[in-house]
């Protein structure tokens, strides 16, 4: 393998991919990058054997070929380099990687490719596209959601899927922490029926929010009982799977709520966030006194104090008093898109739903508190 | 499906999705003699008390149980090295509950420690301070363990209690059965009752036994047979756990 | 003695790829798996050092080459073809892409449990902790990378400490579908007992004196007929002791051993005095390690020999020193009373066990044991 490329272009490239490899690695060809060189491309190969990130980048390849060679190592001394730099790579198919630039020289042992692990390759049942704003929607409306708590393994994912509302056919995408729960959905892509349901894991989905980021590209999701994978442009990120049943969602969205309110969302967020402000508990409380016309947010905090904050509200019905937890609260105000946000209530110990008044494909429900 | 219920947070309610995850409950079977005991399990963390103590003869699954609950809870488990050498707030730590196994050989006149008594006083106080819960296992009610601290024995005297029967012939059956379903194995009429007149009442006796008719039948090609049994229980089976 | 580590020879068993005497073991892992009623923990028990690892890995690269969606861009198709010839065989070639996956610890599907080093103390630990397990959890709540099977090795499982083993039981309860432990275990009485119950045992049987003198003349050319012959014969059917005692000049001790007791019972308290100076010199604690266990074990095959327990053993008539090596014992043996024979043995158990704690004198425990020795059998 011989190769010349921009020290900016690799650097890039390298940042891509090398935060998937772990630090701390005691299996020697875990702690590797794969390169691969070939058709005016070096392509990059990390992964942390549960997730795997190529990227490419083009270089003035002189003899093509494959090598592996230690991820951070590579990146360190690739930032190092002076900007505009013009990098020499040369593997010698004895273990070693040559790398010049300038008037520095390095030298790196290599592992051989055939002992890198293996989770890109191989045929996925399921295609299909999704476009970079389906992408961000499905991922930043479910992602706050996910439950962090590595016992209920099943819950550390958003749970992606096939499903029907009103006749329609829709992918959705839930997540859940046993106390809230974020559901998003777009119509079902061509190629999406018929999809296994999948967990795909939180690291993935992180990975994933940073790498469409950058692009406006269509993204092509290959899909498997076992492995989900998302292409585009010169990127392939690959990944397992979470190996659990999610749980039944849909009954606990519940159908019968029949107090509607109706608020103007930013409005909302702001006073939620000023009313929490009194206390510095993780787990406070914000009291939800509801009245036709008018919500009266409090909330008090036995060493702070208390506060009180009033918002119109369009509401017809009962008086209803009800707790939340004031960051569940704004991680899902915050995520409401459009002017007015919708709360669906039954009373003050049942699931609440909170949905976009604009998008009915887009729905919260929130557990209250005991207050 | 109880979700969540961290104790620091209890006025956080709960979504309900009814969803009972296949907690190293795969051969656990719930009947009579046991279902006293799964019903609390079941009902965590919503106990009476801080403790729950489950006892029962040898063999009679408390084991199994605690392993069904400590999937469940992400309890920790809490060794006589944990009482003896440490204290409750490090061994247990952030966890939701603690399991006591055993808990009459660690306290009473044949304990191993004098020291027990008050290190199993401690850890009950601490849980019950910080809201959480202790599950003990014994072969006899507490009232029978000699405890001689008098503080510790009236709170577990007080403590829920459930006690776990000896498996029953129609629980040993169901248990057999289900065994060699399975395992996909079909078995001639007669071998459940031969195999029941002649085995030790226990759930583990069942598993093993079943392993070992399977592996010989297998081994053999021959169709699991009263005749296969008996020899297996005449020789393979003695000798397989070694 | 680390008989089932080597590997400065390559013969470690994550990268050996040949395995001899367990064809029954190995013909009873390949039925089970093509039967589709594959037990999904598997307890591989015997001494240490005779290949239970070995097969472990090769049992999990073979299961890892069936049905894996994955097999490497450009390679192999189909990984059965590149089986044995022999249909009971387990064999997956050094030049197939899983078994360089394996090796390098690169597959995504298979999980190998061993103790790690402590990061405090840069020290391996001695024994497996939580942690070590915990990440079967991780490894087993995500689906297959190569979409296949997934596999576990833990080898071996009489070192995980109880919290370790604890949390082992719960994967037992609740392994996945097509998710496969396999137990490797020197001494799988100590186990708990809930581990054994969950595990179909395999127990390994330690090999001929003509198999295990084979593998090692495959991995030490250098030594000669004479000395293979013995180191098999002193390796008690274990290939990976027979390396450990090569590797520690075990023969040479041996020799100087037989030697001495050749003189019995009116010692060479030349020779005698020359054998306990090598052994307490200054770094030479791992000889008389070497020396104390193969004395431990001649004496205990000596008195089986006396008791007549030794009738029609794999072992009888067999001289490789060429010293009359059994009519010595025999010698020996009748020269006290079987009750005093057990109490020498004791005795010399005890000096044994003791030097290292209380750092006795190494030179001083020898000639205290033979002794002893001269001793129970002066008439």
């Amino acid at each position: 393998m011989n190769l010349t490329i921009e020290r900016a272009d690799l650097l890039k490239c390298l940042g891509h991919v090398q935060s998937v490899v772990e630090r701390r690695n005691t299996i020697p060809i875990l702690s590797n990058l794969k390169l691969d060189a070939g058709d005016g491309k070096l392509s990059l190969n990390a992964t942390d054997m549960d997730l795997d990130i190529i990227d490419s980048v083009g270089a003035e390849i002189s003899t093509p070929g494959a090598t592996t060679a230690p991820a951070h190592t590579l990146y360190d001394i690739v930032r190092k380099l002076p900007e505009g730099a013009q990098v020499e790579m040369n593997a010698d198919g004895e273990g070693r990687l040559q790398l010049s630039s300038g008037r520095s020289r390095f030298t790196l042992s290599c592992l051989p490719i055939d002992d890198f692990p293996v989770l890109s390759g191989g045929e996925l049942a399921h295609e299909f596209t999704l476009t970079v704003a389906e992408v961000k929607a499905l991922v930043d409306k479910t992602k706050f959601a996910i439950s962090t708590e590595e016992t209920r393994y099943y819950l550390n994912g958003i749970y992606v899927h096939a499903a029907e509302r009103n006749g329609a056919q829709v992918l959705r995408a839930v997540a859940t922490d046993g106390h809230r729960l974020a559901s998003v959905e777009i119509p079902l892509p061509d190629g999406a029926s018929g999809i296994p349901g999948v967990i795909v894991p939180r690291k993935t989905v992180s990975e994933l929010r940073k790498l469409v980021e950058e692009t406006t590209a269509d993204i092509a999701v290959g899909l498997s009982e076992t492995k989900i994978r998302f292409s585009f442009e010169d990127t392939v990120l690959t990944s397992k799977l979470i190996d659990g049943t999610f749980p039944d969602y849909q009954r606990v969205i519940p159908e019968g709520n029949d107090k509607k309110l109706d608020v103007e969302t930013k409005g909302f967020a702001a006073a939620v966030d000023r009313v929490s402000a009194i206390s510095s508990e993780k787990s406070r409380a914000v009291k939800l006194n509801i009245a036709s016309g008018i919500l009266t947010l409090s909330a008090s905090s036995p060493e702070d104090g208390s506060a009180t904050e009033e918002i119109e509200v369009d509401y017809q019905g009962d008086v209803l008093e009800v707790g939340f937890n004031a960051g569940y609260l704004l991680d899902i105000v915050r995520q409401i898109e459009g002017s007015n946000a919708r709360m669906l209530m039954a009373d003050a110990a049942s699931p609440t739903i909170f949905s976009e008044v604009d998008d009915p494909g887009v729905l919260y429900v929130l557990m209250p508190m005991r207050v | 499906m109880v979700l969540h219920k961290n104790v620091r947070e209890a006025a956080q309610l709960t979504l309900d999705f009814d969803h009972r995850p296949a907690l190293g409950g795969d051969d656990f079977l719930v009947a009579a003699p046991n279902a006293d005991a799964v019903r609390w399990l079941d009902s965590w963390p919503d106990w009476p008390g801080p403790a729950l103590v489950i006892y029962g003869a040898a063999g009679s699954g408390k084991t199994h149980l605690a392993q069904v609950f400590l999937a469940r809870s992400m309890a920790k488990v809490v060794t006589a090295g944990d009482l003896l050498d440490s204290q409750p707030p490090v061994y247990v730590g952030e966890e939701p509950a603690a399991v006591l196994e055993d808990v009459d050989l660690l306290v009473g006149p044949s304990a191993a420690s004098p020291d027990l008594e008050e290190a199993v006083l401690h850890l009950y106080n601490h849980l019950g301070e910080t809201g959480r819960h202790l599950m003990l296992t014994a072969k006899q009610p507490p009232a029978r363990w000699g405890i001689g601290l008098a503080d510790l024995a009236s709170r577990l005297n007080m403590a829920t209690q459930a006690g776990i029967g000896p498996p029953d012939d129609g629980l040993i059956t169901a248990v057999l059965v289900k065994q060699f379903a399975d395992r996909q194995l079909k078995i001639d009429d007669g071998v459940i009752s031969f195999m029941l007149a002649r085995m030790e009442r226990s759930f583990d006796a069942a598993r093993r036994m079943v392993a070992a008719i399977d592996d010989q039948a297998l081994k053999r090609h021959r169709n699991i047979t009263v005749a296969l049994v008996r020899q297996v229980l005449q020789t393979d089976f003695q000798s397989e756990d070694e | 003695m680390n008989g089932e580590n080597i590997d400065d020879e390559g013969l470690a068993p994550v990268d050996n790829p040949d395995l001899s005497g367990h064809d029954e073991a190995e013909a009873t892992l390949k039925q089970a798996f093509e039967s589709d009623r594959l037990a999904h923990a598997w307890l591989l028990s015997g001494p240490q050092g005779i290949g239970k690892a070995t097969l472990a890995y090769r049992f999990a690269r073979y299961v890892l080459a069936q049905g894996g969606a994955v097999t490497g861009e450009g390679l192999f198709g189909d990984a059965l073809d590149l089986g044995d010839e022999t249909r009971d065989s387990l064999y997956i070639g050094p030049e197939h892409p899983v078994f360089r996956r394996v090796a390098s610890g690169g597959h995504s599907d298979l999980k190998v449990v061993v103790r790690t080093v402590n990061e405090k103390t840069g020290k391996l630990r001695s024994e497996i902790v939580v942690d070590d397990v915990r990440s079967v959890g991780n490894f087993f709540h995500h689906t297959a990378g190569e979409g296949g099977w997934r596999v576990v090795v833990v080898d071996c499982a009489d070192e995980m400490n109880p919290s370790a083993a604890n949390a082992l039981l719960k994967v037992l309860e609740e392994p996945p579908p097509r998710g496969l432990l396999l137990l490797v275990s020197h001494n799988s009485g100590r186990l708990l007992p809930t581990i054994r119950s969950r595990c179909r045992k395999l127990a390994l049987h330690p090999l001929s004196e003509e198999n295990v003198a084979s593998l090692i003349n495959a991995h030490r050319p250098d030594l000669d007929a004479g000395d293979l012959s013995v180191l098999a014969h002193l390796a008690d059917g274990s290939p990976g002791r027979a390396l450990a005692l090569a590797e520690e000049g075990g023969l040479g001790l041996y020799r100087d051993m037989i030697g001495l007791l050749e003189t019995l019972p009116r010692l060479d308290v030349g020779a005698l005095h020359a054998f306990g100076g090598k052994l307490g010199k200054t770094g030479a604690e791992e000889a008389f390690h070497t020396a104390s266990g193969l004395l431990q074990w001649w004496l205990a095959r000596l008195i089986l020999i006396t008791a007549g327990a030794a009738a029609g053993g794999p072992r009888q008539g067999k001289d490789p020193l060429d010293v009359g090596e059994e009519a010595l014992m025999k010698r020996l043996g009748q020269a006290a009373s079987l009750d005093r024979w057990f109490e020498v043995w004791e005795k010399i158990n005890r000096l044994l066990v003791k030097t290292d704690p209380i750092n006795l004198s190494r030179k001083q425990v020898v000639l205290n044991v033979f002794l002893t020795l001269q001793n129970a059998v002066r008439p």
